[in-house]
């Protein structure tokens, strides 16, 4: 499990990120509530241990900016605050538990291994859109099986179009929610991930394929909008034309015939 | 007016003790998660230097949990009193 911890206590998050690491987690450690927010959107981690004193942005701001934004990360927080009502807030704020300081290691660990099995159980950490697979928990994307490699930002905005499949992904929000950065910016930082995007699937699919199904159109532009990902299924018809994914299956094996016969 | 003073005094007294209890967790914390650490040292490392160091620290984290009992019972009576 990848796990995040916010902490600004130098002793207390060293601890913690050796008792982790040896309890078999992969452990990165920051000290302050905006670099955590940053590194936990980059790189998704499964769980954040979150302390909810911290300089910069303290833990209910991270709680606030992240609420559900990131679906596949459980927020444990820290909080030496007895009061019943600060707790109401963070699991409002949708953190997942809390655990008042002092707290013995051993809670700790076990509350973390108790998140991740529910997590495990009510999630399936993979994303799929026609033959795109991207899987949350291990960070692999795959097109019809070939592996893609993608960086921070890329997969981010991959995982975010995916999210919201068949649904137009304004470039306003993309700017907001992928890089943080204020909806008017004036910047073309959306289109040119999106090319990126569009150019490492788009390799995938013509290893496999060819220039079988023409121009391809896994990342759709909605003109004036943004983006939007949809499986071919998903799409408004064109009457006559066969589907990609008629057309994959007849690559594959299957009836290429009858896609001839229906296109006719 | 020495009512006043006096509820204002406790007031004063109430959140002093709330951080100063507060401020106690922290290194608290990290002395229990740093005992209990190093009770979980690697396979290799065995025999009797290393069976009484463990002993040790053992020892050192029961003290641990009885600071953290009275901490928890003072957080406790604060959150009643507040």
């Amino acid at each position: 499990m990848r796990v995040l911890i916010v902490e600004d206590d130098a002793a207390l998050g060293l601890f913690l990120t050796k008792g982790l690491k040896l309890d078999g987690h992969e452990v990165d450690l920051v000290g302050d509530g905006q670099t955590g927010l940053k590194h936990a959107l980059e790189n998704r981690p499964d769980l954040m241990v979150l302390d909810l004193s911290l300089p910069e942005k303290d833990g209910l701001q991270v709680l606030e900016e992240m609420h559900g934004r990131f679906a596949g990360t459980s927020v444990l927080v820290l909080t030496g605050r007895n009061g019943v009502e600060d707790r109401v807030k963070c699991l409002n704020l949708g953190a997942d538990d809390c655990l008042l300081k002092p707290f013995s290691f051993s809670e700790l660990t076990a509350r973390c291994r108790a998140l991740v099995r529910r997590r495990e159980q009510y999630a399936d950490p993979t994303l799929r859109v026609g033959g795109v697979e991207l899987n949350r928990m291990d960070r692999r994307v795959t097109r019809d099986g070939k592996a893609i490699e993608l960086t921070a930002k890329e997969f981010a905005l991959l995982e975010y179009l995916m999210q919201a499949r068949g649904r137009v992904c304004l470039r306003s929000d993309l700017l907001r929610d992928v890089w943080q950065a204020a909806p008017a910016a004036g910047t073309n930082v959306v289109d040119v991930y999106v090319n990126y995007l569009r150019k490492k699937l788009g390799a995938a699919r013509s290893e496999l394929y060819g220039d079988m199904f023409g121009p391809d159109r896994v990342i759709e532009t909605v003109r004036g909008e943004g983006y939007m990902m949809a499986a071919p299924a998903e799409k408004l018809p064109v009457a006559g034309v066969p589907g990609e994914a008629e057309l994959r299956e007849a690559a594959t094996g299957g009836s290429w015939g009858t896609v001839n016969r229906a296109s006719a | 007016m020495a009512q006043a003073v006096g509820t204002a005094a406790g007031a004063g007294n109430t959140a002093w003790m709330q951080k100063a209890l507060h401020d106690l967790t922290q290194p608290l914390t990290a002395l229990e998660c740093g005992l209990f650490i190093g009770t979980m040292s690697p396979d290799g490392i065995r025999g009797p230097q290393a069976e009484e160091l463990l002993h040790t620290i053992l020892e050192a984290l029961g003290q641990c949990e009885r600071v953290t009992l009275q901490v928890r019972a003072m957080q406790d009576r604060m959150s009643a009193d507040s």
